[in-house]
């Protein structure tokens, strides 16, 4: 876009594809947070180079000079950060200026995927139409309104793309219908929204491997494994398909098909992921606040009297901020604050229809779904989880109310020197900034988020605002901490520029500049060969390394016209060696990953890229604290300037940089390192494998994840012996040990970093994309003559339909063992509620069979509650459930309550339906037999033990 | 003498014989005591289901009449054999085993304790034991629970006690003899046993007038 890049036209990405968030993610931050260490050993960061030339490198200033750019560009940048990263780039401190960078990045935008999904793109132009209200707020770089519309535009051409571009039967390819996909509801739709939402950044994965089919595939499939991992968690299911080489190579040829129509109809794909971000940047400025919202709803509420406005104006800001756990629909929250209020089901749907009409339901859900990424992305003390469970939000009274209006004077102070007015309140100055002919969108911003803050503590009473205070005691305990880990980390820093200066030190580290000099200079000339005598061990490595290359593509052109099958599997190996950077322990990655979950293969990806460099790699967002302690001890103790700061700061991600210096350290480093990380890593695999003969709960979360580690354990020596044993054994065979544990350790750091929360697509707004044209109709709910009746009552509607799937895919009963495959993945689709069905799967897997409380859980989560609080079911009535209240005798029990009875060890529970006398009809779970839904033409149960009925609140 | 002495010799030699021939139809070595080999249920297994059987392999060929189960809480056991597996037994409980409770099951053979088995059971968020007695007794007393209250142009039933339909009825034309006849007609279509039911009549609540 915007960003000069005349300089950059040498490398060969940055002229083909400009700079973009996947340069800028992959390569230049990481690149700046490992090579600044190394200070002047650094040769740059290393870029994107095609395939067969020589590797490229960007020096470090020059890739901050980029990142500045491509953030300012993007909007990413208020005038503060701005500042703060231009010193430190003075300052040369490039790692503190990645560290900024991405927290900056982070901050902003969130998680594009979570929050800016594809139908709500659309729905912010018709909320802003809605609102009447065009941005005005520019800068000279940015102008949100535009931002927004710009991107729809472009949107829409991107689904003519792929229309154009694709085929329904292509697309088949890439998601059969017959696998299994896990615990996510993955549909067609939502896999294709996935792809073109990211577009941008898998087709650059591709581009880093141009003139390479092969490794290309392999990078847009591993991207999207990235993707789906970090956004969009309750996907992850799909992750062990992406390992398959058909789905792999078609996935890419669908990428590409749609870049080709791209290019064909002139637009290029750093537009779209740049105009992207800016829309994204452009929705906060754009969505009403909290605050506003609480004002705005106000103003259009049909209540009669203003108390009850404001009543019900702070319960939904309230049910806003306590439903923060997860992403709920504006339809969700309007009747958590009805419910609050006690509002009746006439008057809440004519307080939807206002809401929706003033556009205000795409604010509050927005807003809503934004904190519910922030919760879960942030570390809240306990008081603040509660405050948060009372509807305040933590982080817009992070600041007390007095710190606040002192801000406020100071902000006022500041804006009277630029605007050479005086004025009494921020509300003042923001309508004097609106009304300017260019109104300053820096201004506006931090006037709305002090009004923001501020505005939340009027709508607190006394009892709050004491909690609030107390809260703030908790936040200060915290920072303490976190200073005092700031502190520690600065001791650690002392003590190395201490130790650099001692005596013994200083002349050891004379010695190594001088040998590195020395080296530098000193080479032997054998024929036409230069051979550097003292850097000979990096040199032998790079000689070894071509000469690998070179004999394994010669091999693979050769074998590529043997077609008898030992010509193929010799053949197939070859190529996997090279899909594995030619190493042993890279093909059997590379092995790994076609015949695995890919769950497991993103690990592997991580680790094994580690031990590709002998403990390295440039993904310095997966290093293991582990490998990280290991290193850290051996750089200890070798000692020397740049290790030791290595070593105190940060853990294995610098070392492969320390390796590719190709210093005299580096040369010894790379001899001990490999001795000692074998011994950790084995010690820690066997702690993987001690924990996991030991501990159920630790296979059952394994287990979760669809990883068959049985197979696992089995297949390893398996694949090896059988596919790569003649490789293995001409290499390195003595690896395999480090292997065996890279792999262990790389589940286990997959199984426990991984996020396990469901992330339930919202209803109302989050749905119905114009991309079901591409990939064709879904099944998501049972439709025609086989839809429930609601009859007005969801939680009978949802309660049938529960019974209907489990039926019509052949697993009612429901019990543990057909909880996961294809019948229960098409019921979770059916279901349309990931969230739901996990809730099926985990009662009957927990318990054997699919519990009665668990239906009850399923039917409350499918009808917008929380599903949590639900105890055995002879407890329901004395320890409610969340959102419940208990009436007692069945006499008090309605058509969707929850009757409980509380005879027996410990009871039933199901949906009442009907009352018929000596019995009543229901609808419940594991009351006909074992695991066993029943509806209502099956489920009858005693009035006489009915002892009551939960009833929402 | 000596022809006496020789002939009483041969005589009590004989009756030796006899005896002896007579003890060897009547013994019977006694057969090894059957080993269980293995069990559907691992030795002290937990989170048994509460619905699972038990099945038992031995050594060697079993006959399940000669098996005989004592169990801690008490069970009441039907005992079958394997089909196609003469030594396996497959110990089927009545009722379903209490939830979350440990189990000690003491199998004998012939009398003769051969194996102790136990496990736990899983934990449950409902009660199977109570639910089954429940639907047992809904099944004894209110046999077409399922199907009432039902209604068509001519009547409407409900169950107004066990094995009791109460009938009301919808065509004054039809007698009450004849809408019973129709009742029992309906609930043999359904499965029911109708003479097994008791049918009353209730008058309709009269409409109301202006």
């Amino acid at each position: 876009m915007s960003i000069d890049t005349t300089q950059f036209q040498g490398f060969s990405y940055i002229k083909d594809n400009g700079v973009n968030k996947y340069l800028v993610e992959e390569y230049l931050l990481p690149g700046l947070a490992v090579q600044s260490r190394l200070g002047k050993g650094s040769r740059g960061i290393p870029l994107p180079t095609p395939f067969g030339k020589p590797q490229e490198f960007i020096k470090l200033e020059d890739a901050a000079t980029l990142v500045l750019s491509w953030l300012e560009d993007n909007n990413h940048l208020y005038s503060k950060d701005k500042g703060q990263l231009i010193k430190l780039m003075r300052k040369v401190s490039y790692e503190q200026f990645a560290t900024i960078a991405s927290k900056i990045y982070q901050d902003r935008i969130q998680d594009p995927n979570k929050l800016f999904t594809v139908a709500r793109q659309q729905n912010l132009e018709l909320y802003r139409e809605a609102q009447k209200k065009q941005a005005a707020t520019t800068t000279p770089k940015f102008d949100p309104g535009k931002a927004i519309s710009d991107y729809n535009r472009l949107y829409t051409q991107l689904l003519r793309a792929a229309n154009l571009g694709t085929s329904p039967a292509l697309f088949q390819k890439i998601l059969p219908a017959d696998v299994p996909v896990g615990r996510g509801d993955l549909s067609k739709q939502v896999l294709a929204q996935i792809i073109m939402q990211n577009i941008t950044e898998l087709r650059g994965a591709a581009h880093a491997y141009v003139g390479d089919e092969d490794k290309a595939t392999q990078a847009v499939s591993r991207k999207l494994g990235e993707i789906i991992s970090y956004s969009y968690p309750e996907q992850t299911a799909y992750l062990n398909l992406l390992g398959d080489k058909e789905i792999s190579t078609n996935l890419n040829k669908f990428t590409e098909n749609v870049e080709q129509q791209l290019v064909h109809d002139g637009i290029k794909l750093a537009e779209i992921d740049d105009l992207k971000n800016r829309a994204i940047a452009a929705s906060g400025d754009v969505i009403a606040t909290e605050y506003e919202i609480y004002q705005q709803v106000q103003s259009v509420l049909p209540l009669s009297s203003e108390s009850e406005k404001k009543q019900f104006a702070k319960s939904l800001i309230q049910s806003i901020n306590s439903s923060a756990g997860r992403p709920l629909s504006s339809d969700e929250l309007i009747s958590l604050a009805g419910a609050r209020i006690g509002a009746d089901t006439t008057q809440l749907q004519t307080i939807k229809t206002e809401l929706e009409k003033s556009g205000l339901t795409f604010a509050i859900e927005y807003r809503q779904n934004e904190l519910s990424v922030i919760v879960n992305s942030h570390r809240l003390t306990r008081s603040e989880h509660n405050l948060l469970r009372r509807g305040i939000n933590p982080f817009k009274t992070e600041k007390s109310e007095a710190d606040l209006t002192i801000e406020k004077d100071k902000l006022l102070k500041e804006f009277q020197i630029d605007s050479g007015t005086k004025f009494a309140t921020i509300a003042e100055a923001h309508q004097f900034e609106q009304g300017r002919d260019k109104p300053n969108i820096n201004w506006t911003r931090r006037f709305r988020e002090h009004q923001d803050h501020l505005g939340a503590y009027t709508l607190l009473d006394f009892n709050e605002k004491g909690l609030v205070n107390r809260s703030h005691i908790g936040r200060r305990i915290e920072n303490w901490r976190s200073k005092v880990d700031e502190l520690q980390t600065k001791f650690f820093d002392k003590w190395v520029e201490f130790d650099e200066n001692l005596p013994w030190n200083k002349g050891i580290r004379a010695a190594y500049e001088w040998y590195d000099k020395l080296a530098e200079g000193f080479v032997i000339k054998v024929g036409t060969t230069q051979i550097p005598i003292f850097r000979i061990v990096p040199w032998i490595y790079d000689r070894i390394d071509e000469w690998k290359k070179i004999t394994t593509l010669k091999a693979i052109a050769k074998t590529s016209t043997w077609k008898n099958p030992v010509g193929k599997f010799i053949h197939w190996n070859l190529n996997q060696y090279k899909l594995g950077d030619y190493t042993v322990n890279g093909a059997l990655y590379s092995t790994f990953r076609s015949a695995w979950g890919s769950g497991t293969k993103w690990a592997l990806e991580k680790s094994v890229a580690l031990a590709t460099k002998m403990g390295v790699g440039s993904a310095f967002k997966y290093v293991t604290v582990s490998a990280s302690r290991t290193a850290t001890r051996l750089l200890l103790q070798i000692g020397g300037k740049t290790l030791a700061k290595t070593a105190v700061k940060i853990g294995t991600e610098a070392i492969g940089a320390l390796l590719a210096a190709g210093t005299a350290i580096g040369t010894a480093f790379s001899v001990v390192l490999g001795a000692l990380m074998v011994f950790d890593l084995i010690k820690l695999g066997w702690n993987f494998v001690k924990n996991f003969l030991s501990s159920s709960d630790f296979r059952g979360s394994v287990a979760k994840f669809g990883l068959t580690v049985g197979a696992i354990f089995l297949a390893i020596p398996a694949a090896f012996v059988s596919t790569l044993s003649v490789i293995s054994l001409l290499m390195l065979s003595v690896l395999q040990p480090v292997l065996l544990s890279l792999a262990i350790i790389g589940i286990m750091i997959f199984v426990n970093n991984h996020n396990f929360s469901d992330l339930m697509t919202t209803v109302r707004l989050d749905s119905g994309s114009a991309l079901q044209q591409v990939v064709g109709d879904i099944v998501c709910t049972l439709t025609g003559s086989e839809a429930p009746s609601k009859a007005g009552n969801p939680k009978l509607a949802a309660g049938k339909c529960v019974a209907q799937l489990l039926t019509q895919f052949g697993i009612n009963p429901l019990t543990e063992s057909n909880a996961v495959g294809a019948a229960f993945n098409s019921f979770s689709s059916g279901l349309g509620n990931g969230a739901a069905a996990a809730e099926a799967a985990r009662s009957a897997t927990s318990y054997k069979v699919f519990q009665c409380v668990g239906f009850d859980v399923v039917v409350d989560i499918m009808t917008g509650g929380s599903g949590t609080g639900w105890g055995n079911a002879n407890t329901l009535l004395s320890s409610p459930p969340s959102g419940y209240k208990p009436v007692l005798g069945v006499g008090s029990c309605l058509p969707g309550d929850f009757f409980v009875d509380t005879s027996g060890v410990v009871g039933h529970t199901g949906i009442f339906v009907s009352n018929a006398g000596p019995y009543i009809k229901c609808m419940d779970a594991n009351g006909g037999g074992p695991g066993l839904v029943r509806d209502e033409s099956s489920c009858v149960w005693p009035s006489a033990n009915v002892a009551g009925c939960l009833k929402k609140n | 003498m000596q022809h006496f002495f020789r002939k009483k010799t041969i005589l009590v030699l004989l009756g030796i014989t006899l005896a002896m021939l007579v003890v060897s139809f009547l013994y019977r070595p006694s057969k090894p005591l059957p080993r269980v080999t293995s069990t559907s249920l691992a030795g002290s297994s937990t989170k048994v289901g509460y619905f699972d059987p038990v099945s038992v392999r031995f050594n060697q060929s079993i006959n399940p009449s000669l098996i005989s189960i004592k169990s801690m809480p008490e069970e009441s056991w039907e005992i079958t054999a394997a089909t196609g597996d003469p030594t396996t037994i497959i110990l089927n409980h009545v009722q379903y085993f209490r939830v979350n409770t440990e189990y000690s099951l003491t199998i004998f053979y012939n009398n003769e304790q051969i194996h102790v088995l136990k496990f736990r059971t899983a934990p449950q968020q409902s009660d199977p034991r109570y639910v089954q007695e429940v639907n047992n007794e809904i099944a004894r007393d209110y046999p077409l629970a399922t199907k009432v209250p039902y209604e068509n142009s001519n009547f409407k039933i409900i169950y107004s006690s066990p094995l009791t339909l109460e009938i009301t009825i919808k065509n004054p034309n039809l007698t009450s003899t004849e809408i019973i006849a129709e009742v029992k007609s309906w609930v043999t279509q359904n499965g029911g046993n109708a003479s097994a039911h008791k049918y009353i009549i209730s008058s309709p609540s009269p409409s109301p007038t202006n």
